[in-house]
């Protein structure tokens, strides 16, 4: 099974390869730096970034900081999904129905109910141990 | 072929070992969350499949009447959905990124290469993908050709991955997770919760813009199915098409067995259907309009063809990738299929289409052909 999966990925990856740089319309240069940017860009700078804010929680105690964990990654991932309708660069004069919310408002809503939710649940599991004592 | 270990000096920062103290870089978290990403992609995979089938081929039936719909929610939110589970995935991973030495052999640099192409190709789609449904097209290629050869090489990339990883994720997953509270901060299964919660409010987030009841709620998503001319969202208007001016000279040509013109006014006296149709955009968003026009096989019938038949609609549109479409026998033939000339009771707004649309079932928004001027029998 191993070997077939393998040899099926081979295949697959040399169909899109050569698909990306014959097909019309694909610009394969800029499609495989972009590849290798966004790689990189992750690697070595988002990730590092998340490393370091998870060794300046190191700093704050016990269950404070499960909280600002769990926050800390449902509220970036939000924000992260959010950069397009936030920049807003789709948007277009005539055609009122492209972007049409507020949403610097919708973000500030969903990462209000994220931290409230998260430090109701932090809340509830230290009541929840105290009790188990 | 083993490889020569570059010298131990150079073993610095992230390289040495233990340079990563957290319990949650797990091999058990990494299998969980890779079965969880496998499942997102093989939905989009499979989802982005029949898309590309619908939009290149007339293959897709008109029946289910909401099957490009859900097909096309189900792939952008599944692709939305594996944001956050592919980024947990790559930090839980991120030690095996400074591995000591960087490759062992050949067989391990080639993996490492893979990896590039999965990484990297994975990180393109879900980036490139969620910036196209806010219609933020700066990539500088068409994007559907592109989303659509790269898929192959993720998913292909993944099926490599997955045939070498195999042994150690069944390893993983048969291992119990340890619920003990080893310290302090997230345990595993507080991250997986996390994640498993990022993904669901993103999802809940943006959703609203294809699922019923839910526009409320959809505070992120670039659509609002509510929102447009006559309360039903457009991609391109009526001014992006150069068809602002449509006068009293229009006339709707059939070229059948007979050649027929008709006026706006000839349209009108003919019979007219009202169904509800979804407008099902590949970009995920969709909205329900009801359509009032005369159906596609009367029009036919009027040159003297018979329903069956494959019919090339062209538009008023001066230019663009879309100004034709193609409408297979099967939809041609169905009762659904309008030549639509009214929205929601009222004379269709120039966004969609005055004077004239195509509105079929179960066809890609962006093939409803608007501005029709011409209907040629093939």
């Amino acid at each position: 099974v191993r070997r077939l999966l393998v040899a099926a990925g081979v295949v697959l990856v040399g169909v899109g390869l050569r698909g990306s740089a014959l097909a019309p319309d694909t610009a394969p240069v800029r499609v495989a730096v972009l590849l290798v940017l966004a790689a990189v860009l992750h690697d070595l700078v988002v990730a590092p970034a998340v490393v370091a804010v998870g060794a300046v929680l190191r700093h704050v105690p016990g269950r404070v900081r499960g909280v600002l964990q769990a926050a800390g990654l449902v509220g970036g991932s939000v924000v992260l999904v959010a950069v397009p309708v936030l920049v807003g660069a789709g948007r277009r004069a005539d055609n009122a129905s492209v972007l049409p919310r507020d949403y610097v408002r919708g973000l500030w809503l969903v990462l209000l109910v994220v931290v409230a939710t998260a430090a109701v649940l932090g809340l509830l599991s230290a009541v929840r141990e105290r009790r188990r004592r | 072929v083993r490889l020569p270990a570059p010298p131990e000096r150079l073993r610095v920062g992230p390289l040495r070992e233990g340079a990563f103290p957290s319990r949650l870089h797990d091999e058990r978290v990494a299998a969980l969350l890779g079965s969880w990403l496998a499942v997102a992609f093989g939905i989009c995979m499979l989802t982005g499949l029949v898309s590309h089938v619908a939009q290149t081929t007339e293959l897709l039936p008109p029946r289910p009447v909401q099957l490009y719909r859900v097909n096309q929610g189900l792939h952008v939110l599944a692709g939305v959905a594996a944001v956050p589970l592919l980024l947990a995935k790559l930090w839980t991973v991120y030690p095996h990124f400074f591995a000591w030495p960087p490759a062992r052999d050949v067989g391990h640099a080639l993996e490492r290469l893979s990896l590039l192409l999965l990484v990297g190709g994975s990180l393109l789609q879900l980036a490139t993908g969620v910036m196209n449904v806010a219609s933020w097209y700066v990539f500088g290629f068409f994007f559907p050709a592109v989303h659509y050869w790269l898929s192959f090489v993720v998913i292909g990339a993944l099926l490599v991955h997955i045939g070498l990883k195999l042994p150690i994720t069944q390893r993983a997953l048969r291992r119990p997770v340890s619920a003990a509270r080893d310290g302090d901060g997230l345990d595993r299964r507080g991250f997986l919760r996390a994640t498993a919660a990022a993904s669901a409010v993103v999802v809940t987030a943006t959703a609203g813009s294809t699922v019923p009841g839910l526009a409320g709620l959809a505070v992120l998503s670039p659509r609002d199915p509510r929102v447009g001319p006559q309360g039903l969202p457009v991609n391109r208007t009526a001014r992006d098409a150069g068809t602002l001016d449509v006068g009293a000279s229009y006339r709707l040509v059939v070229e059948g067995p007979e050649r027929v013109e008709l006026t706006l006014a000839d349209l009108q006296a003919l019979p007219q259907t009202t169904v509800r149709l979804p407008i099902a955009c590949v970009e995920g968003w969709s909205a329900v309009g009801s359509w009032t026009g005369v159906r596609l096989r009367d029009l036919l019938a009027l040159s003297g063809a018979p329903a069956r038949t494959r019919v090339l609609v062209d538009s008023l549109e001066v230019g663009g990738r879309y100004r034709t479409s193609v409408v297979g026998a099967a939809h041609a033939a169905d009762p659904l299929t309008l030549i639509a000339l009214r929205l929601g009771g009222a004379v269709l707004h120039p966004d969609h289409g005055y004077p004239a649309r195509l509105i079929a079932p179960n066809r890609p928004g962006v093939l409803q052909t608007k501005w029709v001027r011409r209907l040629v029998v093939l």
